[in-house]
């Protein structure tokens, strides 16, 4: 058994745990929308999880002709997304929305050049952009970023796709740094999010604020997991992981202040 | 090689007639079935014309075309219903119920047929299966429209959400069940699972589903 099965199966136990927690927090008469949102996005990525892990254990070594558990996918960035519902924040937020847009275009560009898989990359790229257009609205209309923190993402993300579009342009001597670069660059942001989520979720940070702080957290680890490979991959599958249980903490946090 | 579309006229003639002696809501119970079954038929067409444009094979098809065809097929009425009529919930989740059972009915006649029905223990199998899974994957929509409905959220976002989950479900039962082995067990026994929590989820949260 090669560790991405080892890990996902990991993956798929906390995501287990997580969607019998928000049940749990349904069940307590606590019915907010985004709550029962995220219960179904949880039960998309659960299925998504055990259909990659079916197929790794029936058919070993072969590549699926269709990537059925994108679907499940989809349906958790679009679902999540939707458990933001920030649309009264997104006019408040056209800049950070279109922003976050052109980032989503530039990454579906990217892994259309490294898969060549033009639909699946495309529809991947809508729902997560879907997604990530909610968040930044969502971040901007509850104010859980400050202004440098805006401002480093605002610096990140395009050094980013530059220095990933660099990698197929430069010599081969030249790959090897840029792409350190990249993985560096990606972790620290990554570990960034991540400790300032937990931070707000251990301090007692503003509820309004914590819920976009921890899928923030989630949308970078998401990133980072699509842009790596081997051994980053599966670290950046850890952090994924990681991140379920922090945004079902932030949303029992938000609920219980509500 | 059947001819699904005399199959279904064979099934469906003494349905239609029976429609005109019945009132309420056994009436609609017995239009959506008969709507579940043209929906069968229409997604095995569009099964068909795939494995010919990709050029995947039967198997394939089947395992991974099959699931997001016959998902989005059976949407399609029970949106169509809820938009236009907006009915009461409890309406949705019978329509959604009956066009679930009228499209596995026509699937298991189908393939009966085509494999024979000579072993009762795998005609009983494929009908707790098979049969399950559809009205499975559709009831669990409706109920999600519902949901998301008495929240207020009911959205694109949340539709082809809701939809892409049901397809997921239907995929992995058809990958499970593709290999024979302990994965077959696990399949068959999915729907059944999954029934069941619907079920104890229906209990537990009975005023958010019912």
């Amino acid at each position: 058994m090669n560790m991405e099965v080892v890990f996902n199966l990991f993956f798929t136990a906390s995501l287990f745990l997580v969607f019998v927690g928000t049940l749990r927090l349904l069940e307590s008469g606590k019915r907010e929308a985004r709550t029962v949102f995220f219960a179904f996005a949880v039960a998309s990525v659960l299925l998504s999880n055990l259909y990659w892990l079916a197929y790794d254990i029936l058919r070993p070594g072969t590549r699926m002709p269709f990537a059925a558990n994108e679907i499940g996918e989809w349906a958790m960035f679009l679902l999540l997304g939707a458990a933001l519902h920030p649309h009264t924040a997104v006019p408040t937020a056209k800049r950070e929305v279109f922003c976050a847009a052109l980032f989503t275009a530039a990454n579906v560009a990217l892994w259309i050049a490294w898969t060549g898989e033009w639909i699946e990359d495309i529809l991947t790229g809508a729902a997560f952009g879907y997604f990530l257009c909610m968040l930044a609205a969502q971040i901007k209309y509850t104010e859980a970023f400050p202004a440098w923190e805006w401002r480093l993402l605002g610096v990140s993300c395009p050094v980013l796709i530059a220095a990933q579009t660099a990698i197929f342009l430069v010599p081969e001597p030249m790959k090897r740094p840029l792409d350190l670069f990249c993985y560096c660059l990606l972790f620290a942001v990554a570990a960034l999010l991540m400790i300032r989520a937990f931070r707000s979720l251990r301090n007692g940070g503003q509820s309004s604020s914590v819920v976009p702080e921890a899928f923030a957290a989630y949308a970078w680890a998401t990133i980072t997991q699509y842009m790596s490979s081997g051994w980053h991959y599966i670290t950046a599958l850890l952090l994924a992981t990681l991140c379920f249980p922090m945004m079902f903490l932030a949303l029992r946090k938000e609920v219980a202040a509500e | 090689m059947i001819f699904a579309e005399n199959i279904l006229l064979c099934i469906a003639v003494p349905l239609v007639i029976s429609l005109l002696f019945i009132r309420g809501e056994v009436r609609h119970y017995v239009a959506a079935f008969l709507l579940g079954m043209l929906v069968c038929l229409i997604s095995a067409y569009i099964g068909g014309f795939l494995n010919f444009v990709t050029g995947m094979g039967e198997n394939d098809t089947s395992i991974f075309l099959s699931p997001v065809v016959e998902e989005l097929m059976k949407l399609m009425p029970l949106l169509f219903f809820m938009v236009l009529f907006t009915p009461e919930d409890r309406t949705l989740t019978m329509l959604a119920v009956a066009i679930g059972a009228g499209f596995a009915t026509f699937e298991n006649c189908c393939h009966i047929l085509t494999s024979g029905a000579g072993s009762l223990t795998y005609v009983l199998i494929r009908g707790l299966a098979v049969g399950v899974m559809h009205i499975v994957s559709i009831l669990a929509l409706s109920v999600w429209f519902i949901a998301a409905k008495r929240l207020k959220v009911f959205s694109f976002p949340a539709v082809v959400g809701g939809l892409s989950l049901a397809m997921i479900f239907h995929a992995l039962y058809n990958l499970l069940v593709s290999v024979p082995g302990a994965s077959r067990i696990i399949a068959y026994m999915l729907p059944l699972l999954a029934a069941a929590g619907l079920y104890c989820l229906s209990r537990k949260l009975p005023d958010l589903l019912e």
